[in-house]
């Protein structure tokens, strides 16, 4: 009974938004895939929403109320995107597929397989252990375990804060490591737990894995969109669900980080694929994950910002390079700046033992497994191309997201994080599938080129087979 | 007339398609030596860590050792000659004496020519990561001067300590013996100490099994994902990227156009990646085993119970079944970041209050009779017996504060006190 009784957010939050936002990508089986991936992530977002707007209301901090509301903003979803998404109907929403047969055929069974393994395993750590890693239960679990418990949206202040309005008044206040943190990933836990009324903080895991999960079915239905090619399509979405430390934060689950990273790397596809074909729909999908962004993690603000390439494309008609260039030349100068002075200022011999951690985070130890390599070698392969201007704005974005890791990490106090490796990598990750989607973007040319000709290959041998008269 | 139809279009799609073979073959050929130049080099490191993967599950490294001694635990040896012992069945428990602040476990019989074994491994999980952990030792020549070596560790995990170029480390060792200094009732769980002899062989063997040696949850940063040792010479990650290099390297001599090298990178890089996640699964397995085995898969009440701070938990339960009052106050005071958080948050949803970073105490003024005070580890703040008074430092001045308070309950070194007065 309890089981099923947790299972119900995860449908309601899988049925509802996948129904929801399947108007905004095209009906065929296909987008399926697309409408699951954010579908279900819209779904969460929705349902925690929905308990914050119930508790706010007087419902309190309950799953019926939190539900009902969930369903209703879903239908309105649906409703708003079936509506003003009519011009869609006749405008291309995917390459034309190349067909993937033998070695291709087998490399597809095989990657769908380790990718469902490694989901089951994921899944089954994250819900065998309570909330386990520092933060989970130091500054998110704590609001949702008084939200959950209480039925209040109770309020978080500092311990002074809590010492003063408690010695004064009879408020029930309550106080953490970060009382100011915005409230949707603790609702998302609250929501996890469905109508149950015992606070399980293991079966808050679920809801991490699930969230893995959907990253990686969005991120196989748009790259089937934009390259045409399963083996391609998963065998990148292979590569962006193995990262260590993003499948760490999956099985050690309870830190926003990750759910920041699915929003982000959902926004940067549909962001990249509306440039590609052009369908208000995918631009609806990354509108509305990017205004939730700030919601999970206050550096969400910063990261939407990157989306201003995107921006840029929609509103300036005259060639998009050279001021993508300058935008990325200026992030990067005002970041420089902004670290000069803080280094110079005040940690100067930081520099020198960040760059050192830097170096090992990225390159020794096992966070990106080969990731940075990859990419820095490919950019370096791919730099005198010409590049498309679905490459050139996504490519800005990543670049001025960097820059701000940059200016934040080094030109603030965090510096002394990133010595002691306590930051670094998680201020990285949501660049880690997207950079994964990218670089895909980037060797799609070069690999369709080896695949057609193979397919072309195959075509000739059957084709002179049945001249032969030896076909079967 | 149709079969003649269709045999015309087949020789002209022939005849199309003979045009491009050859230039097709050409790329083959290239696409191929360029793959194969390519795919030597980490395909070689991918097979040595699954064999070394294979040899550490197996036990061959340990076998394969040359000069080696073990100083093993049973009911002769070691004996606690500072604080508390006791032989347990997973090894030998010491514990810091309740009015001490150190304890010391003492092999009195030890193996002839443990000189010439200086790669020394503590087989050692202290409780505490601020434990400060020595080893001890005693030579014929000079039996009344005691040698000794601290033992770097973190999470739970003793690093190799090299006393091959300690000049203390000679002679004819008569006893050894592991120390460790912390708070009253601090506790470290002894399995036994290696020594090795310091032999290329056996640097090898312990690199190896660095790499190898998969470990459970043990409290390493969320921020990192290594696995493995963390003390290991050689990074697996950067040995693949290496081998990759050499591999690209090869490949450019061949000169392949832009699209057959992204090919024979992508197909390089995808074998090391894929030989550095199988170690990645192989660590999950490992750490989802140990999970298991730890938390169980009872109802999370019972998961709590097993945890590792599981003495906190049921103390905090305790409180929770004696105070139902939503508006009950009670201040959570302890040195220990991770004890006082964990206290904090079991503690919820009554009204706790702590200083999550600092851990900072309040002043005396802000507390009221009826209030409860959950005292974890903790320097600041002592409990009086005789006067009943707990006093510590706090406040803005950090002057000392005194309360009258009444003992409720004690789990291990936790107590928690209703304030009287």
């Amino acid at each position: 009974m309890r089981a099923i009784e947790l299972l119900v957010p995860q449908l309601l939050a899988l049925v509802g938004g996948t129904l929801a936002v399947r108007f905004a990508f095209t009906f065929g089986r296909r987008s399926w895939l697309c409408a699951l991936g954010y579908g279900y992530v819209v779904g969460q977002i929705f349902g925690a929403v929905g308990l914050y707007v119930s508790g706010a209301l007087g419902f309190g901090v309950r799953f019926v109320p939190a539900a009902a509301i969930q369903v209703a903003l879903c239908v309105l979803l649906a409703v708003v995107l079936r509506h003003s998404l009519r011009g869609d109907r006749g405008v291309a929403h995917a390459v034309p597929p190349l067909k993937s047969g033998g070695v291709g055929r087998w490399l597809v069974i095989v990657i769908a397989a380790v990718l469902v393994l490694r989901f089951a395993g994921l899944g089954l750590e994250a819900t065998a252990q309570p909330l386990y890693p520092w933060d989970a239960w130091q500054q998110w679990g704590t609001k949702a375990r008084v939200w959950f418990e209480t039925g209040e949206l109770k309020r978080f202040v500092s311990p002074d804060e809590w010492l003063q309005i408690s010695s004064s008044t009879h408020d029930a206040v309550y106080t953490d490591a970060n009382p100011d943190y915005p409230p949707l990933v603790p609702l998302i836990q609250v929501w996890s737990l469905g109508p149950t009324h015992t606070w399980d903080d293991s079966a808050i895991g679920l809801t991490w894995a699930m969230l893995l999960a959907a990253l990686g079915v969005a991120m196989a239905g748009q790259l089937f969109r934009t390259v045409g090619y399963w083996p391609l399509a998963l065998g990148a979405t292979y590569m962006a669900l193995s990262l260590p430390i993003l499948d760490t934060h999956a099985a050690l689950a309870g830190y926003g980080d990750l759910p920041l990273s699915v929003i982000f790397c959902l926004a940067f596809m549909a962001a990249a694929s509306w440039i590609r074909f052009r369908r208000k729909g995918d631009a609806a999908m990354a509108i509305l994950l990017l205004a939730f962004l700030p919601f999970f993690k206050r550096p969400g603000i910063a990261w939407a910002l990157t989306f201003l390439p995107f921006l840029m494309f929609a509103v300036v008609h005259r060639p998009l390079r050279p001021l993508l260039r300058g935008v990325l030349a200026l992030a990067f100068a005002g970041a420089a700046v902004i670290i000069v002075v803080h280094m110079v200022r005040a940690h100067p011999a930081d520099l020198g033992d960040s760059v050192e951690s830097l170096t090992a985070n990225l390159f020794t130890w096992e966070n990106w497994h080969l990731l940075w390599y990859v990419a820095i070698f490919l950019l370096l392969l791919h730099r005198r191309r010409r590049w498309s201007n679905e490459l050139s704005t996504a490519g800005t974005t990543l670049a001025l997201g960097v820059a701000f890791l940059g200016a934040a990490l080094w030109g603030t106090g965090l510096s002394a994080s990133i010595v002691d490796a306590t930051t670094l990598n998680r201020a990285l990750l949501p660049l880690g599938p997207a950079t994964c989607f990218f670089l895909t973007l980037l060797v799609q040319r070069d690999i369709l080129r080896v695949a057609r000709s193979t397919a072309s290959r195959n075509a000739w041998r059957k084709t002179r087979a049945r001249v032969n008269g030896t076909a079967p | 007339m149709s079969s003649w139809t269709t045999g015309r279009t087949d020789r002209a799609q022939l005849m199309a398609v003979l045009s491009n073979s050859s230039k097709e073959e050409s790329r083959s050929r290239s696409l191929r030596r360029g793959v194969a130049f390519a795919i030597l080099p980490v395909t070689v490191v991918v097979l040595i860590f699954l064999v070394a993967g294979i040899a550490q599950e197996m036990g061959w490294l340990d076998s394969r050792m040359d000069g080696r001694g073990r100083l093993g635990v049973d009911s002769d040896a070691p004996v606690a000659s500072v604080g508390r012992g006791a032989l347990g069945k997973d090894g030998y428990l010491l514990e810091v004496a309740a009015n001490g602040n150190i304890a010391v476990a003492t092999w009195t019989k030890v193996p002839t020519g443990l000189a010439n074994l200086p790669l020394i491994r503590c087989d050692c999980v202290p409780r505490r990561p601020d434990a400060k952990l020595n080893v001890l030792w005693r030579r014929a020549d000079r039996p009344d001067k005691t040698f000794s070596a601290p033992i770097e560790h973190e999470l739970g995990e003793t690093q190799l300590l090299d006393l091959s170029r300690n000049p203390d480390w000679t002679g004819e060792i008569i006893g050894v013996a592991v120390a460790f200094a912390g708070y009253p009732g601090d506790v470290i769980l002894i399995h036994g100490v290696d020594a090795q002899e310091d032999t290329v062989g056996n640097r090898l063997a312990i690199e190896i099994g660095n790499w190898a040696s998969f470990r459970k949850w043990d409290g390493q940063s969320i921020n990192l994902a290594i696995i493995g040792a963390r003390d290991r010479i050689i990074s697996p990650v950067l040995l693949v990227a290496v081998a990759i290099a050499l591999g690209v390297l090869a490949l450019w001599r061949a000169r392949p156009p832009r699209s057959v090298a992204t090919l024979a990178i992508v197909t390089v890089v995808t074998i090391g990646w894929a030989g550095l996640d199988a170690r990645w699964q192989l660590d999950l397995l490992a750490k989802h085993r140990a999970t298991a085995e730890e938390f169980g898969s009872g109802p999370i009440e019972e998961r709590w119970r097993r945890g590792p701070d599981g003495d906190i938990y049921m103390l905090a339960e305790s409180v929770k079944r004696g105070f139902r009052d939503p508006n009950q106050r009670i201040f959570v005071f302890g040195d220990d970041p991770y004890s006082r958080g964990r206290a904090a948050y079991h503690l919820l949803p009554l009204l706790v209050h702590y200083d999550a970073v600092s851990g900072a105490l309040p002043g005396a003024q802000f507390i009221r009779p009826g209030d409860l005070i959950f005292l974890t580890w903790s320097r600041q703040a002592r409990y009086d017996e005789k006067s009943q008074r707990l006093i510590w430092s706090g406040g803005a001045s950090r002057e000392t504060q005194a309360l009258h308070v009444k003992p409720l309950g004690y789990v291990h070194g936790n107590v928690v006190f209703r304030v009287i007065a």
